[in-house]
């Protein structure tokens, strides 16, 4: 594997994982949303 | 770059992104939209806005694994020989990973947030499209769009049971347009992409039975698809502003459709206008028909 390749493989490694994080942190905060609604609305249980 | 060398690559995110047909998606996004605030219950926006995002999701993992399957077809066909499989951008694994993951998701936060009804038409719908529509009748039969066509039907039944939690004529209605609607906007693009067809061996209406056949059932199938349309004001499920709307945007789809019908291909250049007009004008009536029913339920 030449040294461009794994430069790339390193970016594109980077660039997911920067993506994978942000999807995340809108999971958490979509699912503390979701929560907080259903409670508000009686579904708490 | 050899395809071994890009597929042993990780694929980038935005291939990913690809794989789930994203402006496919801006379709069942807005249906299944249109189909949720046409319902007479209000959904809180949060709750609303969890089961579009499912809707999407189911939608993009059901792209994914027509994609993983159908990756020997797109390779052969112009128009999808640049996605990221047969590109050689992504490993089939990957994609069907992903697919599957996807639904999963989809599903199971479906079921948590929103409720059982509209977890289960979205599970239905995945695997129509996954199961009846690409594995089984794609490469079998010239008839594989219409019957397919219900897997694109139902995101305005998934939008409406999402707020209800259950299903009524209404969304019945807004399935059995989608449905019929269907024939008439992807034989209008079979009639101009035929080549790329013929070459993948998809056995296409026009491939199979010739383009006469062809725009006949593209007549054909407007008529009922005008019928449904139109069926929701009389019943008294939507008002007249819909009523109106509805019946000038069926008119002009019903005289592009007879245009097509009628006509013959030119032996050599033929430029399929009339087809292409007619397939970018059924994308726009559909989205304008939901956001008339959304209008008239809203504003009247």
């Amino acid at each position: 594997m030449t040294d461009d390749n794994l430069d790339l493989i390193r970016t594109r490694q980077r660039s997911r994982a920067r993506v994978m994080a942000v999807l995340l942190g809108a999971f958490v905060v979509l699912i503390f949303a979701i929560s907080i609604v259903k409670i508000k609305l009686g579904y708490g249980g | 770059m050899t395809t071994a060398t890009a597929t042993a690559l990780p694929a980038d995110w935005r291939d990913f992104l690809a794989l789930t047909k994203p402006r496919v998606m801006t379709l069942v996004v807005f249906t299944g939209l249109c189909g949720m605030l046409a319902a007479p219950v209000p959904i809180h926006p949060v709750l609303g806005f969890t089961a579009i995002l499912c809707i999407a999701l189911g939608a993009g993992a059901a792209g994914a694994l027509n994609q993983w399957y159908e990756s020997d077809i797109d390779a052969r066909m112009k128009r999808t020989a640049k996605r990221p499989l047969p590109a050689g951008r992504m490993d089939r694994q990957s994609a069907l990973h992903f697919g599957v993951g996807l639904s999963c998701f989809s599903l199971v936060l479906m079921y948590f947030a929103i409720n059982l009804a509209a977890t289960l038409i979205l599970a239905v719908s995945i695997l129509f499209y996954v199961l009846v529509y690409t594995v089984w009748l794609k490469r079998r039969t010239p008839q594989n769009i219409v019957i397919g066509g219900a897997a694109g039907a139902f995101p305005p039944m998934i939008g409406w049971a999402a707020a209800t939690g259950d299903v009524t004529l209404m969304p019945v209605l807004l399935f059995a347009i989608i449905f019929l609607w269907t024939p008439p906007h992807f034989w209008a693009l079979a009639l101009f992409v035929k080549t790329d067809y013929e070459a993948a061996g998809v056995p296409m209406l026009p491939v199979v039975s010739g383009e006469r056949t062809t725009r006949i059932q593209i007549g054909l199938y407007t008529i009922p698809m005008i019928v449904a349309a139109a069926l929701p004001w009389p019943l008294g499920l939507a008002g007249p502003i819909y009523g109106v709307v509805a019946a000038a945007l069926s008119g002009i789809f019903l005289a592009m459709a007879v245009v097509v019908a009628i006509r013959r291909t030119e032996p050599e250049g033929d430029a399929m206008v009339p087809e292409k007009r007619l397939f970018k004008y059924s994308i726009l009536y559909l989205f304008l028909v939901f956001g008339a029913l959304v209008v008239d339920r809203w504003f009247a």
